[in-house]
């Protein structure tokens, strides 16, 4: 708490100072907060033998929701922190049944919560100021995700001995999330409106790296097999993204 | 008794006009605007548009008003708003209550009409006058300067009138529409044929214009000659005011004669028959036709009056002066600097010893040498071959002198004239000159000094070969030939040593003559032992040292560097600048007329939106400035009220200052010819730094569509996307800042912004802040190294 209480002393004492000094930023104002809801379609089982209307069938919608701080830096500098957080539904290709020895999940998806750390740096584009205007940013994080069942359990099933009605096989998710690492790359633009709030429209595109995600190529087996297909998915899910939100241009 | 009462009418209108400020015009003052700002100039122009047309629309049988009259009263409210908030509409003043005098002498058989009209001058040094279909006259300063007398004017307006009356202006537009649409009604094979349609017109309607006029001013007392002889004026309006055989001497002094190179032996003839030239594609008919056309109605006009003044003839000369006064201020002012010279020549026949009238002639030297100097001379005048009459010869003189000649031929005249006028704006004039006759054209001191000393020597030699142009002509030293040699045996080597005696002599003779011709090292030859002289050329030479080693030790140090380097260095220092941006330490600035221009591709200039979003830029202004801790004042003639008028001087001053800065290139560091009315200015607003700043927005069909759609197709996961991006509209907007300081003429800002996206009040917001924390922040006082 204490330490809370000094962090916001020291960010308004810090504001009071930028507010009466001479200095770059949107009216003075330098620190902004955002919320962004992100989002994307994606098709995990897109062949080009599904062809059109398989990706009409096929494809799903994915969500995340960013909360972010940040600071403009200079002119054409704006760094910030972003926290993510995501619930995503993941289908299981039939290629990844195949793989792990026809394993599916009993409900058809496995839940995946996802947690994501990111610092980003925004580069505002030619003739405009941070922290309004068009933006390229540049972000890495760290990612954490795992099982979102609250015994963080998955049930599967093994489709080659005869299908559901199998015995059910209980998978137990790893006692720490997995980890990986995102690179990210988004153009986007910052809209203020009025004195102090602003729309932020962004689109991106993500790269995990790393981590846990390292075990995927090797066999395939019961042990990795949540790993796996959550990490193949959260690719997927989050290669590209759209984000929309609204900000608080602060002080 | 009818006597009586015009002879009350005429006295009381001559001491009404007269009475006003009478202008000294030794130390003449430039007209200003006074009284209160009238309501033409304080209501918006979309409220004047909207009252239009519901008049408009009560004027017509089924109560409707067409697309085209809409357009029509929705672009002049607009067109005609802008001229009148520029500035060089004049109210109130001496020649303005002139005209609207006579005016209404004009109109005094009609006075609901008189109600209708407004009549303002225009400062302009064309001749000219034009009337609106708001009911508003427009006189130039530059016809009135012309007139010869009051009842020309009296025609003039009344011509005007019967534009108004007819609804001229508009009934034009609409037709013009119709031709230029392919309309059904008027289908012409070419543009040709719809510019000549358009034309003819035209020509007709000026021509029923010259009728009426003619009709009405028959009634009022007025001589009808008169529209007859104003023909003649508009005739030879473009010449000067008057037509003065052109002494040089004005420009010599008792040592410094101008070679006869630089003369016309004859000048060429004023053509009299120019008022048959073909006027086919001209919106007014030839003076040949008009003239034929007010004769045919004069012969059957009866009951015209015999007066050319209704008021006095005195009262006509004085206004027609002051006009003349105003019209070699704005030819300089326009960078008409021969004809501001050969104007300001003539005019100073009568008062010769105007400050104001050598100052104009000042500044008129001071931009022709400038322009010399920098090469540009012929952006500043016409070819000499195309000016006929008397001003021909200033055209001819000062198009065949070269710069350096040019240079000092002005230096000499801004010396003198620093002599009785110290001003700083004369001081800076002459030190300028003074630097670019050191720096550009070599010329020292010290090299006037030896010529002069050659002109003494060839002055007091006691031959003087009269056949010779002036300078030259005094250039004779007698060749000393040694006839006392008579010996009756002569060697060779004698004969050879004697040749080469004389062959020395021979040329030393002619280098003298060679270098006294030179006769811009004359300039100051009668003065060369006053010390402010030597003063002035030392400090001239102190600063082109100083200039020189700057740019020599920039030079030196890109020369060391290789191009990787220098291309490196460019970019480090565009770098710099684009992430840091100014500093520049100014407090305060003024923001002159900040405009703000809505445009789309199809439809135009969208004029109400443009309007709306001015005022609300101006706010913007205000509001980040307090963000900014900058301290401003902004001239924004859309929200002046009644009682601002000192503020709407102050803004014509500032326009015609900026505009002609505008003109000139920064690279010559010109110092603009208004900047004597800026002075006050400076002190009253507390800086000398005025900023011009607005926004231009324009919508836009994407270049690039075809590819962006082709491309969407080989990629068609994306062709949703790609359709409905090529589809869309392209938005670009560009916010300019030009900032001058009015001290040096130099710029603090010279910036376009471009953003791709429409005017965003959050963009502007943040654009237009940190310019203003970039004016604003102290200069550093550390260089930044790498």
């Amino acid at each position: 708490m204490k330490k809370l209480i000094c962090f916001s002393t020291f960010i308004f004492a810090f504001g009071l100072q930028t507010i009466s000094a001479q200095v770059p930023g949107y009216q003075g104002k330098r620190f902004f907060i955002g919320y962004n809801a992100s989002s994307f379609f994606y098709c995990p089982n897109f062949t080009f033998e599904n062809g059109l209307l398989g990706i009409f069938e096929l494809t799903r919608i994915s969500y995340k929701t960013e909360v972010n701080v940040n600071y403009a830096l200079s002119r054409k500098v704006a760094a910030g922190f972003s926290y993510y957080t995501a619930k995503q539904n993941d289908a299981f290709t039939n290629d990844q049944i195949q793989n792990y020895g026809y394993m599916q999940p009993t409900a058809g998806i496995a839940q995946c919560k996802l947690a994501i750390y990111e610092i980003h740096f925004q580069f505002f584009r030619k003739n405009f100021i941070a922290p309004a205007g068009l933006y390229n940013q540049l972000s890495v994080g760290i990612v954490k995700y795992g099982l979102a069942t609250p015994d963080n359990k998955l049930t599967v099933y093994s489709t080659n001995l005869g299908g559901s009605g199998n015995p059910p096989l209980i998978l137990t998710g790893p006692a720490e999330k997995y980890t990986c690492y995102k690179l990210g790359y988004a153009i986007g633009k910052t809209n203020p409106i009025g004195h102090n709030f602003y729309i932020n429209t962004a689109l991106g595109v993500n790269f995990f790296r790393g981590g846990d995600a390292a075990y995927v190529k090797t066999t395939p087996s019961t042990q990795n097999y949540i790993l796996a297909n959550f990490n193949k998915n959260l690719r997927t899910h989050n290669f590209v993204e759209i984000k929309i939100g609204l900000g608080w241009i602060a002080f | 008794m009818r006597l009586l009462i015009n002879f009350f009418f005429c006295f009381a209108l001559t001491t009404s006009v007269v009475a006003q400020t009478i202008p000294d015009f030794n130390n003449y003052q430039p007209i200003k605007c006074v009284g209160l700002i009238p309501e033409d100039f304080r209501t918006l122009s979309q409220d004047k548009f909207k009252n239009d047309v519901k008049t408009e629309a009560k004027a017509a049988k089924n109560h409707n008003v067409s697309s085209s009259k809409e357009e029509f009263l929705l672009e002049t409210n607009y067109i005609i708003d802008q001229l009148l908030l520029s500035g060089k509409v004049l109210f109130g003043d001496t020649v303005t209550e002139y005209v609207n005098k006579v005016a209404d002498r004009v109109l005094v058989n009609q006075p609901e009409l008189r109600g209708k009209l407004r009549f303002y001058c225009l400062r302009s040094s064309e001749a000219n006058a034009f009337s609106t279909n708001q009911g508003i006259v427009f006189v130039t300063l530059g016809l009135i300067a012309q007139l010869e007398n009051e009842a020309q004017l009296a025609y003039v307006l009344s011509h005007e009138i019967a534009h108004y009356e007819r609804h001229h202006t508009m009934n034009e537009y609409i037709r013009n529409e119709q031709i230029f649409s392919k309309n059904d009604q008027y289908k012409y094979s070419n543009s040709d044929d719809q510019i000549r349609a358009a034309s003819s017109y035209s020509k007709e309607l000026e021509l029923e214009a010259d009728s009426i006029g003619l009709i009405r001013l028959s009634k009022t007392g007025y001589d009808c000659d008169a529209a007859l002889s104003s023909m003649f004026v508009l005739q030879f309006s473009e010449l000067p005011f008057e037509d003065f055989e052109f002494n040089a001497s004005i420009l010599e002094n008792p040592v410094m004669v101008l070679p006869k190179d630089l003369f016309l032996d004859t000048v060429q003839k004023i053509n009299l028959d120019n008022d048959k030239e073909d006027d086919t594609y001209s919106t007014h008919p030839n003076v040949a036709a008009r003239r034929k056309k007010l004769e045919i109605i004069l012969d059957d006009l009866t009951g015209c009056g015999n007066q050319d003044f209704t008021m006095s003839a005195k009262t006509f000369f004085f206004i027609r002066k002051i006009c003349r006064f105003e019209t070699v201020r704005i030819l300089v002012n326009e960078r008409d600097y021969v004809a501001a010279f050969y104007n300001t020549y003539v005019l100073q026949k009568e008062d010769s010893t105007s400050n104001y009238l050598r100052l104009c002639m000042g500044k008129s030297l001071y931009g022709i040498a400038k322009y010399k100097n920098h090469d540009q001379y012929s952006d500043v005048s016409d070819f000499y071959g195309k000016k006929e009459g008397n001003q021909q010869q200033c055209y001819y003189l000062f198009q065949k002198a070269s710069a350096v000649q040019m240079n000092m031929i002005a230096l000499r005249y801004l010396y003198n004239l620093s002599k009785t006028d110290s001003s700083f704006f004369v001081t800076s004039m002459r030190n300028d000159l003074a630097d670019e006759a050191v720096r550009l054209n070599d010329v020292h001191f010290e090299d006037m000094k030896k010529t002069y000393a050659l002109y003494l020597e060839i002055k007091n030699a006691p031959v003087v070969d009269t056949t010779k142009a002036k300078v030259i002509d005094t250039v004779k030293v007698a060749v000393q030939t040694d006839d006392a040699d008579s010996k009756v045996y002569v060697s060779k080597y004698d004969k050879l040593r004697k040749e080469k005696k004389k062959q020395d002599l021979t040329q030393a003779v002619e280098t003298k003559k060679s270098d006294a011709s030179k006769f811009y090292l004359l300039a100051f030859g009668d003065v060369m032992d006053n010390a402010s002289v030597k003063a002035m050329f030392d400090l001239a030479e102190e600063r082109t040292t100083t200039k020189n080693a700057a740019d020599k030790l920039v030079q030196d140090k890109r020369d060391k560097m290789s191009s990787y380097e220098l291309r490196k260095e460019e970019q480090y220092g565009a770098n710099e600048m684009r992430k840091k941006g100014m500093s520049l330490g100014i407090d305060t600035v003024v923001y002159v007329d900040p405009f703000y221009v809505m445009a789309d591709d199809h439809k135009g200039i969208k004029f109400i939106q443009s309007e709306t979003e001015q005022l609300e830029f101006c706010n913007q202004i205000t509001e980040n400035a307090g963000y900014a801790k900058l301290s401003i004042d902004v001239l924004n003639p859309k929200t002046f009220g009644a009682n601002d008028v000192e503020k709407y001087n102050d803004l014509s001053i500032l326009n015609d200052w900026i505009g002609e800065r505008v003109a000139h290139e920064d690279e010559m560091e010109m110092v603009p010819m208004e900047t004597d009315r800026m002075i006050p200015l400076m002190k009253k607003y507390n800086t000398s730094h005025f900023c011009y700043t607005g926004i231009y927005t324009v919508k836009q069909k994407r270049e690039d569509r075809g590819f962006i759609i082709f491309f969407s197709i080989i990629c068609y996961p994306i062709l949703p996307f790609g359709i409905a991006y090529a589809l869309s509209p392209e938005y670009n907007t560009y916010y300019y800042t030009l900032m001058y300081d009015a001290n040096t003429g130099k710029p603090d800002v010279s910036r376009e912004v471009h953003i791709k996206s429409k005017s965003k009040k959050g963009f502007i917001n943040s654009i237009m802040y940190d310019m203003m924390v970039q004016i604003k922040r102290e200069k550093k006082t550390t260089t930044v190294t790498r």
